[in-house]
């Protein structure tokens, strides 16, 4: 009977971005577990509550809320995500959907699965597991698509835990308690669950580096 | 411990290129999310010699966790002295009328499929 083990990186349930100034690009987003966000497809929504009573340069799909109030914004205005940067159409870029901000606008944004938020690996593909740091454990997988490298999954945790979380796979894996599906670290929502036999080792971060994009 | 086989089919007869397809469960290499409503499994490619098989489930919203458990415990089915003809997912739905799915359903979450060999 095969034990497959499933993981999901660390988000927050929602990030706030206040706007020191007059531009596009959204504050650094945080809470991450040390893997950033780099695709859209983790956007669920973006709320702006702005902070003057008008602004003429917003897109023609939208009113103004006024100063305080709330406007959902369209996700497919989102020009680029990358190193965990959002940086939206102003209402030039995108006349519909664009909204150009101010500053002090406050914009709230959203989380959901996306490209290569979770995963599972049946134990079988595990390959190996490695102290890559005084405070992480890396996981080797055999990849899902069979390009030649690894799949790797490195755990943050305190320092000095390498053989605490070695223990802690091996008892998920061999335990009577498992034979389907396990939760071995579950980041989402700004909550942390872990498998029993990792928790007490100070898990904060989950980084999946696959051997390609998917 | 016989081996368990996990079939997939789309909404189709069956009849064409990628209209279905069965992998081995020890063929099974992990499954990734690719979007919100996208979960993608993956399987050792069916001729050796090039990447690995998938099939791309289209699924209910953030509901991965969910669908990844349900495969597990599908796959993990097996028993001894029964054919272990697993289905995943079957969407045929305009097969002759005395047809229908081969078995169960599979995991109804699952609305779309892709399926893609190398």
């Amino acid at each position: 009977m095969e034990t497959y083990l499933y993981f999901r990186k660390f988000r927050p349930a929602s990030f706030v971005s206040t706007q020191g100034s007059a531009t596009q690009t959204l504050n650094t987003i945080t809470g991450l577990g040390g893997d950033d966000i780099d695709s859209s497809t983790e956007i669920a929504g973006l709320v702006v509550t702005p902070a003057d009573g008008t602004n003429a340069a917003i897109g023609g799909n939208y009113s103004h809320p006024g100063a305080g109030g709330n406007l959902t914004l369209a996700t497919s205005a989102i020009n680029s995500m990358s190193n965990s940067v959002l940086v939206f159409d102003n209402s030039t870029q995108d006349s519909g959907n664009g909204y150009t901000f101010e500053s002090g606008d406050i914009i709230t944004i959203t989380f959901q699965q996306g490209l290569e938020t979770s995963f599972m690996y049946p134990a079988s593909s595990l390959m190996g597991i490695e102290a890559t740091a005084t405070g992480q454990t890396t996981l080797r997988f055999r990849s899902l698509k069979n390009n030649n490298q690894d799949d790797v999954v490195a755990i943050n945790h305190d320092n000095g835990k390498y053989e605490n979380i070695v223990n802690g796979i091996n008892a998920i894996i061999n335990g009577k308690n498992h034979g389907g599906v396990v939760t071995v670290i579950d980041g989402s929502d700004g909550k942390t669950v872990l498998s029993p036999e990792l928790q007490g080792l100070g898990v904060d971060g989950l980084i999946y580096t696959p051997e390609s994009g998917y | 411990m016989a081996e368990n086989y996990l079939f997939f089919a789309i909404d189709g007869n069956n009849d064409a290129d990628k209209d279905a397809i069965m992998f081995p469960a020890s063929g099974f290499k992990g499954a990734v999310s690719t979007n919100s409503t996208t979960l993608e499994f993956f399987f050792v490619d069916t001729e050796t010699i090039a990447e690995n098989d998938d099939v791309s489930c289209t699924i209910s919203a953030n509901n991965h966790k969910t669908v990844c458990g349900e495969f597990a415990s599908l796959a993990n089915g097996n028993r001894n002295n029964t054919n272990n003809f697993t289905v995943i997912r079957d969407l045929n739905g305009d097969l002759p009328s005395n047809e229908g799915a081969i078995s169960a359903a599979g995991i109804s979450d699952i609305s779309a499929m892709t399926i893609t060999t190398s």
